[in-house]
């Protein structure tokens, strides 16, 4: 064929596809029409404008980082801030330097451009922090939105907000009312949720304790509590190699497997262990269960029975060892899930890090890399990154439990103890909620904490019946 | 003509208002103290189950078990001078309030002997249990109920928020006007019945 036909072929594909490819090359943005001009007063003096995205909903406010940098600036909570493609960079105790538009109010019936909501690396004092956020488009001028309560948190910033307008006692840190905010639908998100401390079984807050809930994959807790009586009392180690099993291989080929094996693949059960609870690795759940044993329906005979020598309640029945959903097996076949209540977890967890508490050494984990299967694998649980203290313990989801998530935390007393708060989140609506709502109420535990040892308080007194009849059979 | 007529007018003015006056009757018997029982033990026993029922197998120890039934004393005086005054009784509301807590208690060690009969473990006599609450609280359960458990009574300010008081009453025969708001009455021997909207009062001549 003649060469210059081929050429001007080519230039002729090339013009025509060009020009439609530029904009798909462009940066992919969500345009926001809820705009607020937040005025921001700090210790009472003249207010300056916050610009905030109120997303999706009124009042899940997103609040200009830039906005509230040059609020704050000379106060005793300022703070520097630089943002780069796709990380921002937050300096404590450090004054701001303005680029210029700060303070600018939205326009009247405006509208406000931003790349859409993603999981941008924050850094604040070199910590990584994982929090949801907008980053606005362009380069040197680029500005992040994020949550107003995220932000609160992490800057410790007391703050009140109503109709319009912030105020902010820069002499004070973040505090949270979680018995005021109940009454406001606080916990109308979840479906239960608790916070306590496990080392004294003392109880700060609980929402629908009682109520027998599906908990996904926290069920792998308890299967976790299965192997290590399994290994305390001779019948596997720590070091054994284990066999995929078909059921695990086949499981791992589904929409639920996470990890791909294939059946007579060789890893071992500290391996197996860390998938399990840092990936949530419903295959290596049932190899583990397997391998301790002999079979998937003998380990949850055991988990049952393990329930009910820690007296939990009928409500807590275990279907499985990884938390999926099964289907039983008669004519009118039934979806039905692992369930227990925030109560009978706040115990299986006392127990858990009481009998073995070497489980945070695997939960507190970032990354694992799994050298049997050559994969390197990251922990679901953003609040390691978060909260400082958090040591684990488990994500869960399915479509029926929503998003759930159980966590601990070390923290001091007054007097410099530590002990080891726990909450318990069973339901959210999705990972965002279930890891600010963990958040604010890990934080409140930690306020009561340390009021409650400050004051001398010592063991806290039961709030009501079922606290004091589980703190009086925790005595036998 | 004029003069005689306004005398006249005058004249039938004040002989309709004697007769206002006169046809007013006092009532003689309603002079006196009277006494009746603001009864409390629906609340508290609906209180007691709330709380209880927040515990697994709360429903199996009823308050009506456990709770006597409760009521504080109000005592109303009328006196010959058209004076009245009104009060809870000293005293009463505090024996409510410890007689709900005891039963309270006792409904609570009922629910614990329960629980630990149904985890498994060797069954207690109701004073185990309470040697066992003791040891986790630091106190008896009787404490416990006073210092934290539920309030089972309505606070004691909004009880003399109602009953409390004291003015003038003026009686007809068919109603007593307790500083100008009128309530209609009946006696019937020992007993005096108000009939007020919100519902009746009996009392019983004290």
């Amino acid at each position: 064929m003649n060469v210059r036909k081929e050429l001007a072929a080519l230039l002729l594909v090339l013009c025509l596809v060009l020009p439609l490819a530029r904009p798909a090359c462009a940066e992919a943005t969500v345009t926001h029409q809820q705009l607020e001009n937040l005025l921001l007063s700090v210790d009472g003096n003249d207010p300056k404008t916050v610009r905030t995205i109120h997303y999706s909903y009124d009042y899940n406010r997103y609040v200009s980082l830039r906005d509230m940098a040059a609020a704050l600036s000379g106060t005793a909570r300022h703070f520097d801030l630089s943002i780069t493609n796709d990380q921002v960079y937050i300096t404590t105790g450090k004054d701001y330097t303005p680029i210029g538009g700060e303070g600018e109010p939205f326009p009247d019936s405006g509208v406000y451009a931003t790349r859409p909501l993603a999981l941008y690396l924050i850094w604040l004092d070199g910590r990584e922090l994982h929090y949801q956020s907008f980053l606005s488009p362009g380069a040197s001028d680029r500005d992040c939105f994020m949550s107003l309560t995220d932000l609160a948190m992490q800057l410790d910033l007391s703050l009140e907000v109503s109709a319009g307008s912030m105020r902010l006692n820069s002499r004070e840190g973040f505090t949270i009312d979680l018995d005021t905010l109940r009454e406001g639908g606080f916990y109308y998100e979840i479906h239960s949720g608790l916070v306590g401390d496990a080392t004294t079984g003392a109880i700060y807050t609980a929402w629908e304790p009682m109520l027998s809930v599906p908990i996904a994959s926290t069920t792998k807790l308890m299967s976790f509590i299965i192997i290590m009586d399994a290994a305390a009392d001779g019948e596997i180690k720590l070091s054994d190699s284990v066999t995929i099993p078909e059921e695990a291989a086949r499981l791992s080929r589904t929409a639920d497997g996470v990890i791909y094996m294939e059946a007579g693949q060789v890893s071992n059960v500290t391996e197996l262990l860390c998938a399990m609870l840092v990936l949530s690795s419903n295959e290596s759940a049932t190899a583990l269960a397997v391998h301790t044993c002999g079979s998937e329906a003998a380990f949850v005979e055991r988990m049952n029975r393990k329930a009910q020598a820690l007296g939990l309640s009928e409500g807590t029945v275990f279907y499985n060892c990884n938390g999926l959903p099964v289907y039983t097996d008669n004519l009118a076949a039934t979806k039905v899930q692992n369930r227990m209540s925030a109560y009978d977890m706040f115990e299986l967890v006392r127990y858990l890090l009481d009998t073995y508490p070497e489980v945070t050494r695997i939960t507190s984990l970032r990354t694992v890399t799994l050298e049997s299967f050559g994969v390197t694998i990251a922990n679901t649980n953003t609040l390691l990154y978060n909260l400082p203290g958090v040591v684990g313990l488990k994500t869960g989801t399915t479509n029926m439990s929503g998003a759930c998530l159980v966590t601990a935390m070390e923290a001091q007393d007054a007097s410099g103890e530590t002990h080891m708060l726990v909450s318990i989140e069973f339901g959210a609506e999705d990972s965002t909620v279930r890891t600010t709502l963990s958040e604010e109420m890990l934080r409140y535990g930690m306020q009561m904490l340390r009021e409650q040892s400050a004051s001398g308080a010592g063991a806290t007194v039961p709030v009501d019946a079922e606290e004091l009849i589980r703190a009086a059979l925790r005595g036998f | 003509m004029i003069l005689l007529l306004l005398v006249i007018l005058a004249l039938a003015v004040i002989a309709g208002l004697l007769a206002l006056k006169l046809s007013r009757r006092e009532d003689p018997r309603l002079a006196g103290a009277w006494q009746m029982r603001a009864e409390l033990t629906d609340t508290a026993r609906t209180r007691a189950d709330t709380w209880l029922q927040r515990a697994a197998l709360g429903e199996q120890v009823p308050a009506a078990q456990y709770l006597p039934t409760l009521s504080v004393t109000v005592r109303l005086t009328l006196s010959p001078d058209g004076s009245w005054s009104r009060e809870i009784r000293d005293g009463d509301y505090e024996s409510a309030r410890t007689a709900a807590e005891r039963g309270l208690a006792k409904a609570l060690r009922e629910l614990l002997r329960l629980r630990i009969a149904d985890s498994g473990r060797p069954p207690e006599t109701a004073a185990e249990a309470e040697e066992r609450i003791r040891r986790v609280l630091g106190m008896s359960t009787e404490d416990y109920m006073r210092e934290y458990g539920p309030a089972l009574l309505p606070p004691l300010s909004q009880m003399r928020a109602v009953y409390d008081g004291s003015g003038t009453y003026l009686a007809d025969g068919e109603t007593i006007s307790f500083d100008g708001e009128a309530v209609r009455y009946l006696m019937d021997g020992q007993f005096l019945v108000l009939l007020r909207p919100e519902g009746a009062e009996v009392y019983e001549r004290a």
